[in-house]
């Protein structure tokens, strides 16, 4: 659990981007061509075969939400690093996504995924960041969730994708803090708390009360991933929601 | 300020598979095997016996290079991203637990592919200088894959043939620091993204690449050395994709092919990020390295990425 004294890390803008409709089908319309990232999950029992849905291959080739997300906070002014932020695998892991759109969007900065938080992803890279930032004057942020396979009783997951323009010390939305597990008690009151159990899910609830003028400057919000046993937490603080960009969503398709 | 880099520890499986036995099973013809094994130099690669896991491997690796001292932040590079199904779940808390280190941040670095484990260095670089950083901060990079886990993943088209192998290394603040075997002098990123398909890479854009891979690959490790206020390193502690490709980049480089450590190329031939590292600790315990001998390693990956970063061998202490 990290709780930065003075707000190292700021939010200057947020965009989003979802895909409320990806393609899923039954496990057993692959036949005998089930994608490897699949067997997994069918040989451990995670969900029975006959409730197994999984992501169509990408066969479009397109970049998916995470470039829309990316469109939508536009190109920064001065080359950032990017750092890419998934839950897991690609939908085709046979190429690069983080060199496509670097490709795509002339980035200048450097570039690198973090993975292996999986859904306390949109939480915990904030400890990452108050460090891997230094020598730098910004950075953005992509978060992607684009469930390979799901649970068709729970109905079919959305595919969706958050982009941060984030940089050390003073700006519109202040982090405080962010940690594993339950946060800790505060002593100034959080006005919202938004929960959910993939990376984005916080994220895109705080920009629809963004978007909606429901954050005011002094606002305190909490965002709180819970996903089986594991939870992560991030508190936020705004400071200047005037001078915070607000972009998306987009809506891939729509 | 130089940060310091322990001895490499490494961890391979118990059996090896031959690169030709591969390449059958893939259905490559006669002339392609040939040029493997005649004109790369590929004649193993190290494979998971039954009952094997590349996790235990990364976990006997991070407990040998860490040694028992407190580490603060754990940084796996890795390529594949297909077994990140199989570490779905409690893999990163299981990680931190079997090495003795539940407390500490530990990240997943990928998507640049094969440099991902030399750009680990780099960011433990970061970690180690940042503002406020103690004198005893360390940071455990890990580095390895599962190149076995399907043969399509670990067949690279005209290149390379890919095994499982992990190295561990610890990033010390302090080069002076005990148990400090290198001091890291710095570090150059290369990239040329319009490769961004990667394993679905035109046969055109195959051969495109091949053409360009040798150049920025000098012109990266040239930065390095620059980046590491430098004019010229002893060693070259390459990526043992193939012999073909360090003899177009010995003759495009100047570098002679001698001062370019490819003694592992054909027993254990190309392993994902870990190459140079391990090119380095066999040269090390080989006694090839003397104190002040510097080294520029180069990891590239495809998409495609480049990454070197130069050390300078130094006396250990403690």
């Amino acid at each position: 659990m990290t709780q930065f004294g003075a707000a190292k890390v700021s939010i200057e803008a947020v965009s989003a981007a979802v895909n409320s409709d990806p393609r899923y089908l039954p496990v057993t319309d692959f036949g005998g061509n089930l994608p490897v990232q699949v067997l997994t999950p069918m040989r451990s029992g995670q969900v029975p075969p006959e409730h197994l849905i999984v992501q169509l291959p990408d066969e479009l080739d397109e970049p998916g939400v995470a470039a829309f997300a990316l469109a939508a906070l536009g190109r920064p002014a001065r080359d950032e690093p990017l750092f890419l932020v998934r839950s897991g695998p690609l939908r085709d892991p046979l190429t690069s996504l983080l060199a496509r759109l670097d490709h795509d969007f002339g980035w200048g900065g450097s570039e690198v995924g973090i993975t292996l938080l999986e859904e306390l992803g949109g939480t915990l890279v904030f400890d990452l960041l108050s460090w891997a930032l230094y020598g730098e004057d910004a950075g953005t942020v992509l978060i992607c969730d684009e469930p390979l396979y799901a649970d068709a009783r729970r109905g079919s997951p959305r595919f969706c994708a958050v982009g941060l323009r984030v940089r050390l010390g003073p700006g519109p939305l202040r982090v405080l803090g962010c940690g594993e597990g339950a946060p800790p008690g505060s002593a100034a009151p959080v006005r919202s708390v938004y929960t959910g159990s993939g990376p984005c899910d916080g994220w895109l609830a705080l920009h629809a009360a963004l978007a909606a003028g429901q954050i005011r400057d002094g606002d305190r919000v909490l965002l709180r991933t819970s996903a089986r046993d594991r939870g992560g937490w991030l508190l936020i603080e705004a400071a200047d929601v005037a001078g915070l960009e607000l972009a998306g969503p987009a809506v891939p398709g729509g | 300020m130089s940060i310091g880099l322990s001895r490499v520890a490494v961890r391979l499986p118990n059996r090896v598979e031959q690169v030709d036995d591969i390449l059958v099973r893939l259905g490559r013809r006669p002339a392609e095997r040939r040029m493997f094994a005649r004109v790369h130099g590929l004649r193993d690669s190290p494979t998971l016996a039954p009952g094997e896991r590349i996790e235990d491997l990364l976990v006997e690796a991070g407990r040998a290079a860490a040694g028992g001292t407190a580490v603060g932040l754990v940084l796996y590079g890795y390529t594949l991203l297909i077994p990140e199904v199989d570490n779905r779940g409690d893999f990163r808390q299981r990680l931190r637990d079997r090495l003795g280190l539940p407390g500490a941040e530990c990240y997943g670095i990928s998507h640049v592919n094969c440099t991902s484990v030399l750009r680990s260095l780099e960011l433990a670089r970061k970690y180690l200088l940042r503002p406020g950083a103690a004198a005893s901060d360390r940071v455990l990079v890990l580095g390895g894959d599962q190149g076995s886990a399907t043969d399509r993943a670990r067949f690279i088209e005209g290149t390379a043939v890919a095994g499982d192998a992990v190295v561990a290394v610890v990033a010390h603040r302090s080069a002076a620091a005990p148990g400090v075997r290198y001091r890291y002098l710095g570090a150059a990123t290369g990239r040329d993204t319009r490769f961004h398909r990667s394993m679905r890479l035109s046969r055109e854009d195959l051969a495109r690449y091949g053409r360009v891979c040798s150049a920025e690959a000098v012109a990266t490790v040239r930065r390095a050395v620059q980046a590491a206020g430098l004019d010229e390193v002893d060693w070259i502690m390459p990526h043992l994709s193939n012999r073909m490709f360090w003899r177009t980049f010995s003759a495009d480089s100047g570098i002679p092919l001698h001062r370019i450590c490819l003694d592992l190329m054909a027993e254990r031939g190309h392993n994902f990020g870990t190459d140079a590292l391990m090119s380095l600790e066999h040269a090390d315990r080989d006694g090839r390295l003397r104190a002040g001998d510097r080294c520029a390693l180069l990891a590239i990956g495809q998409g495609a990425y480049f990454q070197s970063a130069v050390v300078e061998v130094v006396e250990e202490h403690g």
